[in-house]
């Protein structure tokens, strides 16, 4: 009585989790052809006052970005959540340089993001390493002979290509370049490479008053 | 076997709710998704935007603009066709593009003149003796690009560069910035890359066709003290505040442009073509590379209001 007592709850207890089980299978199943039209394959900042820019890049690459919940984003997050874990990293936001020329970007808290900060960005969840990164903010792009920057940081810790600023750059000079970058990148699917020279037919300051370089492999966005 | 048949009931609608309920829960996020990306679709300002050629009007036509490409020696294969509205450079134009030899080609054309606005051509040519250097590389140009369209009569001196590639090759590029009566007209420009042997690569004529009456109604000084009146009022991020507070120098310049809005969402990316007083309130940092950062206020140079802004990110 007791052996068959125990056995008949054991199969009630299995038969439910199995249905239960089923159920959010079939849950993840449905949501899933929804949910990777949009997949965060990107990670993507606008810190304030550059949000207008981080949504026209969301709208390309549908990257995780929502000014609401991700306003001002801090050095730490940056680093240690951000950083690590994108496939394609945007970030948009103000930068500068040390009197020596070492320069760096600034969170969203102020706090400097410099060369030495970007974290190990191979072997990232799915990715096997992080395949471009733009921080469009002034003097991004401006490598140094005499020291580690951040595009030799970028690239030197797993990024297969980076994008910067040489120079100081007038923001509506980047907004325009960068609308017209993913759009060849993203939309017309061209390479990194493809991408900037179409755009910079379109914004030639880009190059003549912003000094818009691209650093490492000439990869595609769209995988 | 009554129990039977009524645990069986039992899990059935066990198994029929959890389904519905899935169901209904999958519903419920695509709405969520979608709800999400309308908003950003309409949130997000770009500077220029897709056109469906099924609705627009055009005067040129596919086959027209396809026309107009083969007219200069092109042979566009399988052509892909995308109709776009530039906000940024005041055109409504055709982007063409083909691959030839595994070459990416792109032509713009603008889809109520028919002018080759812009070409991009990433083939490999022939080497043939070197014809251009930096001496001639302006006429050249100049000779090509009236062999493909018009040259503007009132097309200053370019700057003419010289730019040597990774793997050795040499272009030449020749740039004209729009000036009216000697004022610059912001995103008004035509640019031609050549090769040595004079073949165009890139090319984009963007001149922009306005009418304006250049004589401002106020001074610079004016311009400058309107700028710096203004300037408390707008709703500005600390960092942009501070740097007008603590400006080391002041000048205004006299610019044609679309005055640029990238801090009012409420309107659009930017504003009607007119002549402005563009006040630069700058900073210069020492170091060993110096850097120059500013604010610049715009100011329309008849009617003397705030229309826009800029600054260095």
């Amino acid at each position: 009585m007791c052996r068959k007592y125990h056995k008949f709850t054991a199969m009630k207890i299995f038969k439910s989790c199995a249905v239960a089980l089923m159920s959010i299978l079939l849950l993840v199943l449905l949501n899933g052809g929804i949910l990777n039209a949009s997949t965060p394959w990107s990670d993507c900042h606008g810190i304030d006052p550059f949000e207008e820019e981080a949504e026209i890049v969301e709208d390309y690459t549908g990257a995780y970005y929502n000014a609401f919940y991700l306003y001002n984003w801090s050095e730490n997050n940056i680093i240690q959540a951000s950083l690590p874990v994108a496939d394609i990293w945007y970030f948009s936001g103000h930068g500068g340089q040390t009197w020596y020329g070492k320069n760096y970007l600034v969170a969203g808290d102020g706090g400097h993001i410099m060369p030495e900060d970007i974290p190990d960005l191979h072997n990232q969840h799915e990715f096997a390493q992080m395949r471009f990164a733009y921080a469009s903010a002034c003097q991004s792009g401006d490598p140094d002979w005499w020291q580690n920057d951040l595009p030799e940081a970028f690239l030197d810790n797993g990024a297969r290509a980076y994008m910067g600023w040489a120079d100081t750059v007038a923001y509506g000079i980047a907004y325009d370049f960068t609308d017209r970058f993913y759009y060849y990148a993203i939309n017309a699917a061209q390479n990194v490479e493809q991408a900037k020279a179409n755009a910079l037919l379109k914004v030639p300051e880009a190059e003549s008053e912003g000094n818009i370089q691209l650093f490492g492999e000439n990869v595609n966005l769209i995988p | 076997m009554r129990i039977k048949r009524m645990k069986l009931g039992r899990y059935s609608l066990i198994v029929v709710a959890l389904l519905i309920v899935a169901v209904a829960g999958s519903y419920a996020i695509a709405d969520f998704q979608r709800d999400r990306e309308s908003d950003e679709v309409a949130s997000a300002r770009h500077t220029f935007e897709c056109l469906d050629p099924e609705i627009v009007d055009t005067e040129v036509s596919r086959p027209e603009a396809i026309k107009i490409i083969e007219k200069i020696g092109y042979k566009p294969n399988n052509p892909e066709f995308v109709l776009i509205r530039d906000y940024a450079l005041s055109k409504t134009y055709w982007e063409i593009d083909w691959v030839e030899a595994e070459n990416s080609l792109f032509f713009d054309i603008d889809a109520f003149t028919g002018e080759i606005l812009g070409i991009f051509d990433s083939s490999t040519y022939e080497s043939k003796p070197e014809e251009v250097g930096l001496e001639n590389a302006p006429e050249i140009a100049r000779e090509k690009i009236e062999e493909i369209g018009e040259f503007p009569a009132e097309a200053g001196e370019p700057s003419v560069e010289r730019l040597e590639e990774e793997d050795g090759e040499v272009f030449y590029r020749i740039f004209w910035e729009q000036k009216i009566e000697e004022i610059p007209v912001v995103r008004g420009f035509m640019s031609v890359t050549i090769d040595p042997a004079g073949n165009i690569r890139y090319f984009s004529k963007f001149w922009q066709n306005i009418t304006i009456d250049t004589k401002p109604k106020i001074t610079e000084e004016d311009a400058i003290e309107i700028a710096r009146q203004k300037a408390p009022l707008v709703d500005l991020p600390e960092l942009l505040r501070e740097r007008i507070d603590i400006a080391e120098n002041i000048y205004a310049n006299l610019v044609i442009k679309k005055p640029f809005h990238p801090l009012d969402e409420n309107q659009p990316i930017y504003g009607e073509c007119s002549l402005i007083w563009e006040v630069i309130f700058e900073n210069v940092e020492g170091g060993l590379e110096p850097t120059v950062s500013f604010v610049a206020l715009s100011i329309d140079a008849h009617s003397g209001e705030l229309v826009g802004m800029d600054y260095t990110m």
